[in-house]
């Protein structure tokens, strides 16, 4: 009888005649874990010196890193190994079942499927548990030995060897699953690849086809499709549990890990036992399912790879994906029929699926191709719009965003919603109007700078808000004058104005210092008190409220305000961080801290000139060129052979230096000294600014300006 | 007892088990006789429980085989391509069947290993193709089931080999409740151990037949008759199942008890008459040509 056959025994007879792989488990998580641990943990004892001194400086470090030993994210090794340990664990203890003596062996005897899956997946569980928990342990151990062990970091540990319990556990029933599935093993592993991925390959392809087809798809990192591509799919599923360290942001990792080892038990137990004895051998285990399965994979797998081709090769074209697609598709219909059949001669045998398969996939490139559903000329009705937000591209180089450690990904990032929508409203269709006449995001961004189009037109990203709270993204190009109008309409709305420019959302609290930025372009440090800190802020933003948008898009600045404030996720580390990578000076005393630069200060910003003149500090509108020592020009190669600066080159004495450099875009740098050279390259030099509407336009010729004083320099736009 | 119902068994469009209806009564050796690609191996899977018939009932002592525990209790299924774990030695095959089989006998296994001079403990993989059958047969015999399911399992085995296990089987038929069931491809491999043999051919079984009642219930009879009258006489008082002349001398398979053939041959005054026993393949081509099947070709 079935219980007098005891589970116990059955697990250990298991784990016995598999004995290799508890071995092999045992010996590669312990060169991985403890001994790798040891080796890292005396690696930054040793670099960070003065951590017995501080050992709360590293506190935030280790929280990370001594659990990341234990679930993967300090070594890529250990999430690999325990991938294919999974893998291994599966195949191995169900791999029975694709060979036809030993399905008769195990079938034969007197024990339910129930009771063989139970078996078989416990003795995997407990091969892979024991040593994973004793490496675990050891790690902790040696975490402890070297005096870097808390009660947090433990109750952390115990949380990062769940979750490295969690990945394995995910991949092994997915292996499982793609085991029930199929008849052979070979065919086993690419179905296991196929469970992993496949809801990830699907769901991602959403947004790539967009981003291929439509012209005024704009990513978001918040889409729905986005998001369930990473959490149905168990690969990304484990990806995101094995490469963190046990961080508070996994719960929902963690509960969708918990969800699909869920869904997958299941659906592998119940496939057990359904699962035809006869299968074994056969490509798959219900051949029933053959002409679905290789539907499934065919379609969405040749529009995967086909962009994918494309983005390795950086072909663009939607002509391009078109052709490869189909060509790949037929290519997959042939392999998975020789899959299934094994024989060459037999390639056709499944016309009907290829058929489907290869029609499917011309179907969905000729609905995208065509926009049959509208998507691009797509605008909501007026009436069920709240409120619009956009954001022209320019927002992103103009606007300093002060909490630059959040989640700045977020394309809503500078989406200040207004339910004046009328303007925005028109602005939009004009954008579907431009892209009707052939004026398209795209366009813009190909087209040369010194083109009309570049110059009249402008790229941004409108944010419908529905009123059933739905959120609807559209990138249009649009025309750069009515953009102006627009936002300077928008802006007289005090509200509006407030929302747009992140003086107002800063913590004053939060701020360290301040430093301003002149024409020079090094920064000077404000020795201010809070309360001198806070009447700047309020002269600034006083100036903000009353500037005007479009004096604000033309005028050059006299220079930018820089806030500084303590970084918290760099606190334990022994190296300042650079507040601005085109100045090198002025930021000795800014070790652990992080700036937010670009609050620029125009010429009728009367209120922070002066406020900043009454703590003694005017800004300098020219720079002497005795206070400079050299001035490096790079010249590209296109304004050499242009002879763009001739007149100014001819003019340099003798003791200009050239020099030819060998790179893609630099062909000749010129190193001046004399001091007639200095002051007439400084005739030809304004500093780096953004505009609040029009896209920064990069030039390829700049001029370092090297300073006597201070061994500062400063990188200018040559004109 | 084995009753098979209405049983069949599709594979990719062919049809391995053809509505099948037999029984496999207790406390007899049943072989199960077949050519290749017959479908022995499936009809005893689904006896074991191993596969599910497409349609139709296998129960064994009444109860449903597939997926009962209880009912495969009963059985011990030995494949015709026996399976060992890797590295596992005989002692840890006799554990493992211990495990499943709680009525395994360890001792009686300990001590026929020892009589068929098996090393407990080599590898059961590093033993020839014959000392592995010996193996399983020994731990399918030791398993302590009522059913004992032998796929192509003499085949293979030596002659001495082969008559000692037969004599094993013979010993636990006198000691338990046991019914074995043989399939093979040979007949001569069967005749002499089993008591009703079940013939197979392109997944149909053809018959069933006690060998004891047809050995006496059909014979060949050899004579020579003076006249046409006298032999015409004869072959309407006998059954002839098939009928050959060579010269004056009429050979006839006959149904009917060897005596009782004899007899009424005597009857017509020949000039020679002689009854003899048919062997047990003697007997299947005539039964099969009778249904109308020729298995001249498969039968060895």
């Amino acid at each position: 009888m079935t219980s007098k056959i005891s589970y116990i025994k059955l697990i250990r007879e298991d784990i016995r005649r598999r004995g290799w792989l508890a071995a092999l488990t045992g010996i590669i998580l312990f060169l991985l874990m403890p001994v790798y641990s040891l080796l890292w943990l005396d690696s930054f004892l040793r670099s960070v010196s003065d951590y017995a001194l501080h050992p709360e400086m590293f506190q935030e470090q280790l929280f990370t890193s001594v659990p990341g030993l234990i679930s993967g994210y300090m070594s890529s090794f250990l999430p690999v190994t325990i991938f294919c340990l999974a893998v291994l664990s599966a195949l191995s203890g169900f791999s029975f079942l694709h060979s036809r003596e030993r399905l008769d062996f195990f079938h034969a005897f007197p024990v339910k499927r129930s009771q063989w899956f139970s078996v078989t997946c416990a003795a995997s569980f407990i091969m892979f548990f024991v040593p994973y928990a004793v490496c675990s342990a050891l790690v902790a151990a040696a975490a402890a030995s070297r005096g870097v062990m808390s009660a947090v970091l433990a109750a952390k540990c115990a949380a990062a060897f769940g979750d490295g319990l969690l990945a394995w556990l995910m991949i092994f029933l997915a292996c499982v699953l793609a085991v029930m599935l199929t008849g052979r093993t070979i065919t086993a592993l690419l179905a296991s690849l196929a469970v992993a991925v496949y809801p990830f390959l699907v769901m991602s392809l959403f947004t790539a086809l967009k981003s291929t087809f439509f012209e005024t798809f704009y990513l978001s990192s918040e889409s729905i499709t986005d998001q369930l591509a990473i959490y149905l799919s168990p690969f990304a599923v484990f990806t995101a549990l094995t490469s963190s360290g046990a961080q508070s942001g996994l719960i929902a990792a963690r509960i969708t890990a918990a969800v699909i080892c869920a869904v997958l038990l299941a659906a592998s137990f119940l496939l057990y036992r359904f699962y035809p004895s006869e299968a074994a051998g056969n490509a798959l285990s219900f051949p029933a399912t053959a002409a679905v399965f290789k539907v499934l994979i065919c379609i969405p797998v040749s529009l995967f790879f086909s962009l994918m081709i494309q983005n390795f090769t950086g072909v663009s074209g939607t002509s391009w994906t078109i052709g490869l697609s189909m060509l790949i598709v037929v290519i997959l219909c042939a392999i998975i029929e020789f899959i299934y059949q094994q024989d060459l001669r037999l390639l056709l045998k499944g016309w009907r699926s290829s058929l489907i398969s290869i029609a499917g996939t011309a179907l969905i490139l000729i609905f995208l191709q065509f926009d049959l559903a509208g998507y691009d000329t797509w605008r909501p009705a007026a009436d069920r719009v709240d409120s619009i937000s956009f954001r022209p591209d320019s927002f992103l180089s103009y606007f300093p965003y002060q909490d630059t450690d959040a989640d700045n990904s977020s394309p809503l990032l500078y989406a200040v919603f207004t339910d004046d929508i009328d303007p925005l409203y028109q602005l939009a269709l004009s954008g579907i109007e431009n892209l009707e006449s052939g004026i398209s995001p795209q366009t813009l961004y190909q087209s040369p700078d010194d083109s009309e189009t570049a110059e009249n037109y402008i790229n941004a990203v409108f944010c419908y808000r529905m009123n059933s709270g739905r959120t609807v993204l559209r990138q249009y190009c649009i025309d750069y004058t009515q953009a102006q109008d627009t936002l300077a309409h928008l802006c007289e709305d005090e509200t509006y104005r407030r929302s747009l420019f992140p003086i107002f959302q800063t913590d004053r609290d939060s701020i360290h210092s301040i430093a301003v930025t002149d024409v020079y372009g090094t920064e000077q440090p404000l020795h201010l008190t809070k309360e001198q800190q806070n009447g700047l802020l309020d002269a600034y933003e006083k100036d903000i409220l009353s500037a005007d948008i479009q004096e604000m898009d033309s005028q050059t600045p006299l220079g930018q305000l820089t806030l500084y404030r303590p970084d918290r996720s760099i606190a334990y580390t022994t190296e300042a961080v650079s507040v601005d990578s085109r100045s090198g000076s002025g930021a000795s005393d800014t070790a652990d801290l992080i700036s937010t630069t670009g609050f620029y200060i125009y010429p009728d910003y009367v209120h922070t000139l002066d406020y900043l003149k009454e703590c003694g500090y005017v800004p300098r509108t020219e720079i002497a060129p005795g206070d400079v020592e050299s001035i490096d020009l790079y010249l590209s190669a296109e304004s050499v052979q242009s002879g763009k600066y001739d007149d100014l080159l001819s003019g340099f004495t003798d003791s200009a230096e050239y020099y030819r450099t060998y790179e893609d875009i630099i062909e000749q740098q010129i190193t001046v000294t004399a001091q007639e050279d200095i002051a007439e390259v400084l005739e030809h030099i304004t500093p780096y600014r953004s505009f609040i509407l029009k896209p920064y336009a990069g030039a390829p010729d700049c001029a370092v300006v090297n300073y006597k004083t201070g061994g500062g320099y400063c990188e200018f736009r040559l004109e | 007892m084995i009753e098979l119902k209405n049983v069949s068994k599709n594979f990719k469009g062919i049809q391995a088990a053809e509505h099948i209806t037999a029984a496999i009564r207790e406390g007899m050796i049943f072989g199960l006789i077949g050519s290749n690609g017959a479908g022995k191996s499936t009809l005893l899977r689904m006896i074991c429980g191993v596969i599910r018939p497409d349609e139709g009932d296998v129960l064994v002592d009444g109860d449903p085989v597939f997926e009962n525990a209880a009912a495969k209790s009963r059985i011990c299924f030995l494949s015709d391509a026996p399976y060992a774990f890797a590295n596992a030695d005989v002692r840890q095959m006799r554990d493992y069947y211990s495990i499943v089989y709680p009525a395994f006998d360890r001792k009686l296994f300990d001590s026929l290993i020892r009589r068929f001079s098996l090393d407990p403990r080599r590898k059961v993989n590093s033993f020839s193709k014959g000392m592995k059958k010996q193996v399983s047969v020994l731990l399918g015999l030791c398993s302590g089931t009522k059913y004992l399911l032998c796929d192509e399992t003499f085949d293979g085995l030596d002659p001495v080999v082969r008559q000692a296990v037969k004599g094993l089987f013979a010993g636990e038929l006198m000691n338990r409740d046991f019914t074995p069931v043989i399939s093979s491809h040979n007949l001569r491999e069967l005749e002499d151990i089993c008591d009703c043999i079940g013939l197979l051919h392109q997944g149909k079984l053809l018959l069933t037949q006690d060998l004891d009642q047809a050995r006496s219930s059909i014979c060949k009879l050899q004579c020579v008759f003076p006249d046409v009258h006298c032999e015409q006489e004869l072959l309407r008082k006998l059954r002839v199942l098939k009928l050959e002349r060579s010269g004056s001398l009429l050979t006839l398979t006959v149904r009917g008890a060897q005596e009782e053939v004899l007899r009424l041959a005597e009857a017509q005054n020949p000039l020679f008459a002689e009854a003899l026993p048919l062997t047990l393949e003697e007997i299947f081509i005539s039964e099969t040509e009778v249904a109308g099947y020729d298995i001249k070709d498969f039968l060895y």
